[in-house]
């Protein structure tokens, strides 16, 4: 019997946009990638799914303030995942979009309840992100019910 | 969840890269076109330098080949549920590996996330470390 950490014995697929959505809301914790001063940064934020929007919330951050309250708005990437670090089966999900600060105060008052920061502090940013693109892998162990199917991966 | 019984702590340069060194998971963020873009990867730490196996494409590649190019490298490990643990991020100057005895070392060493035939090997020096750490108050 092979390892499961073995290649062959794992199977690597595309998350359709549906099955990505139900992923992200089943994680809060997630990482915000812009580029700030032409050299790409990483911020690990919170995240809650509303509407079909995502919204984040962060502590204040000067370089990531920046990228939200630019005008005109800005293209991030978010990116989460859930990967066990000793098998490495798991799933990676990134969506990309534009991001636009939410300075409304009914709406911050509904949302900000929604958002727990992962490192305990205050959520000073927060913004929706439109997903234009979602894209999403999921590494999984082939089990012999899959070695067995008929209809080919 | 409560968050209230916690201390943030920021780690210090060697604090960060042995906690990265303890982990093999993490994710490099770079720039294609201007946009920034994100890959989990496999990662080893060789003395201060992170090294990674990638299948990234055209535009990291090239950039690291001909004179290097700024990346951010991210890893945790963090309780999905409470939240403790910690964070690091290094940014740093990627370059391919070119000499074909380091390129054999490290790809024994390390395996890609996702097995794919491009295979490039990439060392990110560790210009700027930052890490932050989550206990919980007892």
């Amino acid at each position: 019997m092979t390892s499961r950490t073995d290649p062959a014995s794992r199977l690597t697929r595309h998350l359709p946009r549906e099955e990505a959505l139900r992923l992200l809301e089943v994680v809060r914790l997630g990482r915000i990638v812009f580029v700030s001063r032409a050299v790409p940064a990483i911020r690990l934020v919170t995240h809650t799914l509303t509407d079909g929007r995502l919204v984040i919330g962060a502590a204040y951050d000067a370089e990531l303030a920046s990228v939200l309250v630019r005008p005109g708005l800005s293209h991030v990437v978010y990116q989460t995942d859930r990967i066990d670090p000793a098998t490495q089966l798991g799933w990676s999900i990134t969506l990309t979009g534009r991001v636009a600060l939410i300075q409304s105060s009914g709406e911050l008052d509904q949302l900000t309840p929604r958002l727990h920061q992962w490192n305990g502090q205050p959520c000073d940013l927060v913004a929706w992100i439109h997903p234009e693109l979602l894209t999403g892998t999921a590494v999984e162990a082939i089990t012999n019910d899959d070695a067995a199917a008929d209809s080919p991966r | 969840m409560t968050t209230a019984a916690r201390q943030i702590r920021d780690l210090s340069r060697e604090e960060a890269l042995d906690r990265l060194g303890s982990i093999s998971l993490g994710r490099i963020v770079f720039t294609r076109n201007a946009l920034p873009e994100i890959r989990p990867v496999n990662h080893l730490l060789d003395g201060h330098t992170v090294i990674i196996r990638s299948h990234l494409g055209a535009a990291i590649v090239s950039a690291a080949a001909e004179r290097g190019v700024v990346v951010a490298y991210e890893a945790d490990n963090l309780d999905p549920v409470t939240h403790l643990g910690w964070s690091v991020i290094v940014t740093g100057t990627a370059y391919l590996i070119r000499e074909p005895a380091a390129i054999a070392h490290y790809q024994q060493r390390l395996r890609p996330w996702i097995a794919r035939d491009m295979d490039y090997v990439i060392a990110i020096g560790a210009d700027l470390v930052t890490g932050i750490e989550l206990t919980a108050i007892r």
